[in-house]
């Protein structure tokens, strides 16, 4: 399995769960929309809003230098960026095979093996264990390694 | 003899079959598999071509080709930084969540997005709120596109002989029709041919044959644009050239006048919509077709457009003297010219933000409406169910990958194109601000009849019709999903069997289908507004509730739920102010912001106070959904 770039090395990384990886993942993205809009915003609103004088122009590559510098080079960037890392940053994983109970009722689809309530989870029969508030507590934004214990690390 | 509006009727007949035989192919494909999977999920076996392609051509509306290219005519360079949120649109809307929900509907069979936040919480409840949201807000998108297909049709179609003599044997048979009466019947007759084409295609093909049109849809789309931009750097001499004559330029004026016959003139005239007057000074467009009687010798008060830049009038005239423009010789008599609210002689102001506004006296683009599509583009499109639920489609996470490269190239080429396009198009075709819509295909007949090749316009003006193609057909199956899979599979008839269901899905289908058509045959009012409506409250509704699913081991379903109201109801709530305070049905900009940006802060708001106040989650769920290693 290719293992991303951003991803942790080792046996640590290769033992995250999909969903740590996928959240960590989802940052750095995130991060990309960020600093990119902060350079696009920032140009712009500095140099896109003034007033042209026609006979004083200053353009870049046929465009307004404001549009090159604030709009084609951040998105030019920006796409590099988004190509590279979804080559090398974002890890293959396998997603696991598809449940059997593709045709049969949602009903019938059971969450693997726990059954569909028809209340929310407060009212889960006995025979569902609730966490106690610690376990909840110490698994709180999903990025706790505490949560991947279980996984054998 | 080849002209742009039998080219468009070749297209769309060419078009059409391709289509059918793709959906001919995809039923053909399907046979033997899982019925429901196949028909709304395709199998979950797509690779990097079909899913890329399918997730571009969906976001791609009608909007995309017609009314975009009509706003940066309109407003000029300003268009590039209000479309800038799209240079992260493919990683965000693609990747932040794609892997996550793929593994999630595996793991749990589900096949709609209600279904994947019914299986994640093992809740009825949500899933049904869900499917109710979510039905309730897609209705309108398809209202909204199968107006737009009409509407384009109508606009392609509108000078073609063949089609006329349709329109008049439609008009005898409607007119005493109650209802039908109403509609205009050249767009009733391209309404029934749009919605009966997209109808059958989906039934037939379902989710494979939308997804194999998509993908031809979005190399129609690419190719389209591509030789566009050729054609148009060339005609209009480079884009340095087009940007200083923009440097120039300042906005028409409109006014409502009268039309007189000249002392010579021997006879009345029809005068269309679009013909040009070169009167005195002033070089004048006529915005609405009037007849001149010969007795009376003056028309009724007509709306007209008035150049006010001399090189615009400059060219027209020499388009005038050649003959290449509709024109008559009559005299225009118009008391008051009405001035742009922003930029009226302000030469530069299409170069630079704002950009100039008719009738905002701030201008077109606003600080914090930039700022706010910053945002809105790559997070209301990460909450579209029609989005959504093509990540669950795809094979593994190598073609998540490989698609988000294709989306991230296709739509830089695309949007960066268009945005050139339409501003060079300023400058070879004034005076399009009387039908901003018609900005594209009137651009691609005189691009090609420039270049002596009046047949390519076929492909240029077969862009719209995928667009709008591949947006129907995503949305139908959506809605039908949701109420085959959501609701009768999940509430009415658990047990049902694979042939009832079959036959359901296809009922939904044309019932949708049929049921949007009935509304657009005398669109409401306020149908654009309702549109934008639709989009910010889905994403509104779905976002914030599904990415925190997801991600975050102590969501809840009544979290889940409350953040669907949340978001839900900020949306309804400041649409509401909006109303109360501008007399429009439009959502009230609090602090100038896009009321999206609320939208999702009410819904987050919610669903973390719930979470903490409200019961906890189940740690058999939180095991089976985050703690499974992979």
């Amino acid at each position: 399995m290719r293992v991303g770039f951003f991803s942790k090395q080792g046996n640590q990384g290769a033992q995250r769960s999909l969903v740590d990886r996928s959240f960590r993942e989802a940052k750095w993205m995130l991060l990309l929309w960020f600093v990119s809009s902060v350079w696009t915003l920032g140009y712009c609103l500095t140099y896109g809003y003034a007033p042209i004088d026609p006979n004083d122009l200053e353009i870049s590559f046929g465009m307004p230098s404001w549009v090159f510098w604030g709009v084609g080079l951040p998105w030019l960037t920006t796409m590099s960026i988004s190509i590279g890392f979804a080559l090398v940053g974002i890890q293959d994983d396998d997603l696991g095979v598809v449940e059997s109970a593709l045709d049969q009722s949602p009903h019938e689809t059971t969450s693997g093996g726990i059954p569909i309530l028809d209340v929310s989870e407060d009212a889960v029969p006995s025979s569902l264990d609730s966490p106690s508030d610690e376990e909840v507590t110490g698994n709180q934004g999903g990025t706790d390694r505490s949560s991947n214990q279980g996984e054998g690390t | 003899m080849i002209n742009g509006s039998n080219t468009a009727l070749m297209t769309f007949l060419i078009y059409t079959v391709a289509v059918f035989i793709l959906a001919i192919l995809s039923n053909r494909v399907a046979k033997g598999k899982d019925f429901v999977g196949e028909y709304f999920l395709g199998s979950r076996s797509f690779g990097v071509w079909a899913f890329a392609l399918t997730f571009a051509a969906t976001n791609a509306s009608g909007g995309t080709f017609m009314g975009f290219p009509a706003l940066i005519y309109t407003h000029g360079w300003s268009l590039s930084l209000w479309i800038a949120g799209y240079m992260a649109l493919p990683l965000v809307s693609m990747a932040v969540l794609g892997k996550r929900i793929n593994q999630v509907a595996r793991q749990s069979g589900a096949l709609t997005i209600p279904e994947v936040l019914k299986e994640r919480f093992a809740s009825s409840i949500t899933g049904l709120v869900a499917t109710l949201l979510l039905v309730f807000f897609m209705f309108f998108y398809i209202v909204a596109q199968f107006k737009a297909g009409g509407k384009i049709l109508t606009t392609l179609l509108a000078d073609d002989p063949i089609f006329q003599s349709i329109v008049r044997g439609v008009e005898t048979l409607t007119a005493s029709v109650p209802g039908l009466n109403r509609a205009e019947p050249d767009y009733l007759v391209c309404l029934l041919v749009f919605a009966v084409a997209v109808i059958v295609y989906v039934v037939y093909g379902g989710f494979r044959a939308v997804v194999w049109t998509d993908v031809m849809q979005g190399i129609v789309m690419f190719i389209g644009v591509i030789l566009m931009l050729g054609l148009t750097l060339h005609q209009v001499g480079g884009l340095e050239n087009a940007t200083r004559q923009m440097a120039k330029m300042t906005p028409p004026e409109f006014g409502q006048g009268i039309l007189r016959l000249k002392s010579n003139a021997t006879e009345g005239v029809t005068v269309k919509k679009g013909v040009w007057i070169n009167d005195s000074e002033d070089v004048v467009r006529v915005a609405e077709s009037t007849e001149i009687l010969f007795a009376k010798r003056r028309s009724d008060p007509v709306r007209m457009l008035r150049l006010t830049t001399e090189s615009e009038r400059e060219r027209v005239r020499e388009s005038i003297a050649k003959g290449l423009v509709p024109s008559l010789d009559l005299q225009v008599d118009v008391e008051t010219w009405d001035r742009y609210e922003f930029g009226a002689d302000q030469p530069g102001v299409y170069l630079s933000n704002p950009g100039p506004h008719d009738s905002n006296s701030i201008g077109f683009l606003a600080i914090g409406s930039a700022i706010s599509f910053m945002i809105f583009w790559p997070f209301a499109s990460a909450g579209q169910p029609s989005n959504l639920v093509r990540l669950l489609s795809f094979k593994d996470t190598k073609t998540l990958r490989y698609s988000v490269v294709t989306v991230s190239i296709y739509y830089a080429v695309i949007y960066l194109a268009l945005v050139i396009v339409f501003c060079c198009a300023r400058v070879l075709m004034p005076g399009m601000e009387i039908d901003p819509d018609r900005t594209m295909p009137d651009l691609a007949t005189q691009l090609t009849r420039n270049a002596g090749m009046p047949w390519l316009a076929g492909i240029l003006v077969a862009a719209p019709f995928a667009a709008v193609m591949s947006s129907v057909d995503s949305f139908l199956l959506v809605v039908s999903s949701a109420v085959v899979r959501d609701f009768y599979q999940g509430f009415v008839r658990k047990d049902a069997d694979e042939k009832r269901i079959k036959r359901l899905s296809y009922f939904v289908t044309i019932l949708v289908g049929f049921l949007a058509m009935l509304f657009v045959i005398d669109p409401p009012k306020y149908l654009q507004d309702l549109i934008v409506f639709a989009t910010g409250g889905l994403a509104a509704c779905f976002l914030i509730p599904l990415t925190l699913s997801l991600y975050w081991r102590r969501m809840t379903s009544a979290a889940a739920i409350s953040g669907m109201f949340g978001g839900t109801l900020t949306h309804v709530g400041l649409t509401a102010w909006g109303y109360w305070q501008l007399g429009e049905f439009r959502a009230f900009e609090f602090l100038g912001m896009n009321p999206f940006i609320w939208d999702l802060f009410g819904s987050a708001i919610t669903c973390v106070i719930v979470v903490a106040v409200g019961p906890k989650p189940n740690k058999k769920l939180i095991d089976l959904y985050f703690n499974r290693a992979t």
